[in-house]
């Protein structure tokens, strides 16, 4: 073990060390430093997140660090990220340099080599993003999402014509295979202002898959869509349509996906409709809007529809109303069915919330959902949420949250059950933040999870404009986290947990 | 016992910078970037400098903190517009909301370039980690404020630095005369 601790620390640790030796270096001397080495300036951004969980096994504690340090120097800008995870998960992140980048920008031109992320079009063919998660994980689990690509890219950006390329290989989705490569770009010429016309094209190759006989083969995969999207001043229209060509049918089929969106932008109205409709259309490597709104209440976000690019086909619409400058009304519906299974209404989601200013002192938020989605096992899910945040003087304020669900799941085993959460917040503008949070569950609890209540404390703190430190006690309950779409599952913590942001 | 070390050391260097770094806002130069706005025009950063500083607010339409402070900025905007303020509003949400952001933003009036940080280009130049995010940059391209998160009241902070780079301003031509 003691062992196993100090190829750890030589791996990922010291590495991490020497680079924040270097950058306090750098930063010693405020102005004078910088100065010297003329308008070039090193940055710096850091997450720690830090935990223990007392009440089990020593090895019960975690500590995960993102650090991100680099330096600008006129058109060039060049850095890496080192991740620190302890314990590590030697299958999905280890403890080394993950990411490094070198790239210049100029006018109309940048060009990067290294690491990027990058999205073409909508993100019907291709979209590499990162997810930083928001709750702390344990080693059996995934610590965050991230699906950045190692090789480069290049962006043209003229008065009428975006050019982009892009070459390398992306890390699978929860891992860090490298497995295969890619390349294409994306064209997008505007004539004139009110029209936007745009081609994309992706070529994924995969030289590594076994065939029957064992023998290596090489898949070709092949991606395109065509853009158009018209801009009438309030009336905004965009469509995408996209085919996916395999050259190892029927194992990948061959796919095809459309996404439709038509906006109206008025002075107290606005109101956006989209429709999609995804066959065969899953890859590793794009992630297609899913038109499911991306709530801001946690019950919410933990049962959210996850989008299935192989098959179905869906809608969104979402309405916005401000009678007055103080009064919000949003009113929201969104649905998905399968394709060809005879399994309609997979998904369904109407909701309702009023955003209502009273005075100077006192913003409430009110909302009404309901939902059900085959897919999660939610027959029917009812939830009341309510929001307060009462102005006490110009730098202190209240925050009053209470959340009230009732889900009828086929899959839990007494059917329908109630989640709960309460929240009392006391806000200091601008250096800190306490707050107490309460949950229940009366849902059938598993081996994994035993308990129905959990309670936790939280101080957030500023310090000056370059660090928030977040200190949590007590426990919270793990499950699904969702964010545009993309569900994956958290574990249930109770303990410490310490998270410092970092910022230069 | 070692990672609990190691985490020691790590976080004390991070103290160290904190302490060091404290007034290296003043020196870090925003580089210059063009982005299309929710109407597709070009917007480029060295030219809304022209007009007077600028302020980059990083938001998306699932940030409650974001929607908290928006109408607070629209105010400073008013205040600061003929001074030659402009707010820019980066939007950061994903390709499932992004074509909710114009309906949005013109039914609550908002008085910002709004920007759609499709590929996180300025999410990355910035070095922004969560939201919302307020850089204050100067017009010479230097950053002189930055505030992450919001709470009532912080906006306050924003209005100081603000005075602060207007005073400066003001203060210029007189000692040049």
């Amino acid at each position: 073990m003691a062992i196993k601790k100090l190829n750890f620390l030589s791996a990922g640790f010291k590495v991490q060390v020497a680079a924040l030796v270097a950058f306090a270096c750098l930063a010693r001397t405020p102005d004078a430093a910088f100065a010297q080495i003329g308008p070039g300036t090193p940055y710096l951004l850091n997450r720690w997140v830090s935990s223990v969980e007392p009440f089990f096994a020593e090895t019960d504690r975690e500590i995960n660090n993102w650090l991100d340090v680099g330096y600008k120097y006129s058109y060039w800008r060049a850095g890496l990220r080192m991740e620190f995870h302890d314990p590590r998960n030697p299958d999905v992140y280890n403890d080394k340099i993950t990411q490094r980048y070198v790239m210049f920008k100029k006018d109309w031109l940048r060009i990067r080599a290294g690491n990027f992320y990058e999205r073409l079009g909508r993100g019907l063919v291709f979209h590499a993003f990162e997810i930083q998660s928001q709750t702390l994980n344990r080693t059996d689990e995934n610590v965050a999402i991230d699906r950045n690509i190692d090789g480069g890219n290049i962006k043209l950006s003229f008065d009428n014509v975006d050019v982009t390329g892009i070459w390398g290989r992306p890390l699978k989705m929860f891992s860090s295979d490298r497995g295969y490569a890619l390349g294409g770009g994306e064209v997008r010429f505007r004539p004139f202002s009110a029209l936007l016309l745009g081609g994309t094209f992706l070529r994924f190759s995969d030289d590594f898959l076994p065939d029957v006989a064992g023998l290596e083969r090489k898949i070709d995969l092949e991606l395109s869509s065509l853009q158009v999207g018209l801009n009438l001043g309030s009336i905004d229209l965009y469509t995408e349509i996209s085919q996916k060509k395999s050259t190892d049918e029927p194992a990948i089929p061959n796919g095809n996906a459309v996404y439709a969106a038509a906006s109206y932008s008025g002075d107290s109205f606005g109101l956006s409709a989209e429709f999609k409709r995804y066959e065969e259309f899953n890859t590793d490597f794009n992630n297609p809007p899913a038109l499911v709104k991306t709530h801001s209440f946690a019950l919410l976000n933990r049962h959210t529809h996850s989008l299935n690019p192989k098959d179905e086909i869906g809608y969104q619409f979402e309405s916005y109303f401000s009678p007055n400058p103080g009064a919000t009304f949003t009113l929201h519906a969104s649905g998905a069915d399968n394709l060809e299974n005879d399994e309609r209404q997979r998904f369904r989601e109407y909701f309702f919330e009023s955003r209502n200013e009273w005075g100077e002192q006192a913003i409430s938020r009110v909302l009404l959902d309901y939902s059900k989605d085959r897919g999660l096992g939610d027959l029917n899910r009812w939830t009341l949420a309510s929001e307060v945040d009462y102005l006490l003087n110009d730098r202190n304020s209240l925050i009053f949250d209470a959340q009230l669900q009732n889900i009828d799941n086929e899959n839990n085993v007494d059917g329908k059950y109630w989640n709960m959460l309460g929240l009392l917040a006391f806000s200091r503008s601008p250096f800190m933040t306490l707050s107490a949070r309460y949950e229940h569950t009366t849902k059938a609890r598993s081996e994994k999870s035993t308990k129905s209540n959990w309670f936790s404390a939280t101080l957030n703190l500023k310090v000056g404009q370059h660090h928030d430190i977040i200190l949590t006690a007590g426990s919270r309950p793990g499950g699904l986290v969702c964010s545009g779409g993309i569900c994956f599952q958290v574990p249930e913590f109770e303990g410490l947990e310490l998270r410092w942001n970092a910022r230069l | 016992m070692f990672s609990c070390t190691s985490g020691i050391i790590t976080a004390l260097l991070l103290c160290s910078i904190t302490c060091f770094a404290q007034d290296n806002s003043k020196a870090i130069s925003a580089v210059d970037f063009s982005a299309r706005d929710i109407n597709g025009k070009k917007v480029q950063l060295k030219k809304l400098l022209i007009d007077g500083p600028v302020l980059l607010d990083f938001w998306a339409l699932w940030c409650v903190p974001c929607l908290k402070e928006m109408p607070e900025l629209k105010k400073i905007a008013r205040k600061y517009q003929e001074s030659g303020l402009t707010i820019v509003a980066v939007n950061q949400d994903s390709p499932s909301d992004q074509s909710k952001v114009k309906p949005f933003v013109k039914q609550k009036r908002f008085n910002f370039v709004v920007i759609l940080d499709e590929d996180k280009d300025l999410w990355d130049q910035f070095n922004v980690n969560a939201l919302p995010t307020s850089i204050l940059i100067d017009q010479t391209g230097h950053v002189v404020y930055t505030h992450v998160g919001y709470k009532p009241g912080d906006q306050a902070g924003i209005i100081a630095a603000l005075e602060k780079l207007f005073s400066r301003k003001n203060e210029k031509p007189e000692n040049g005369d």
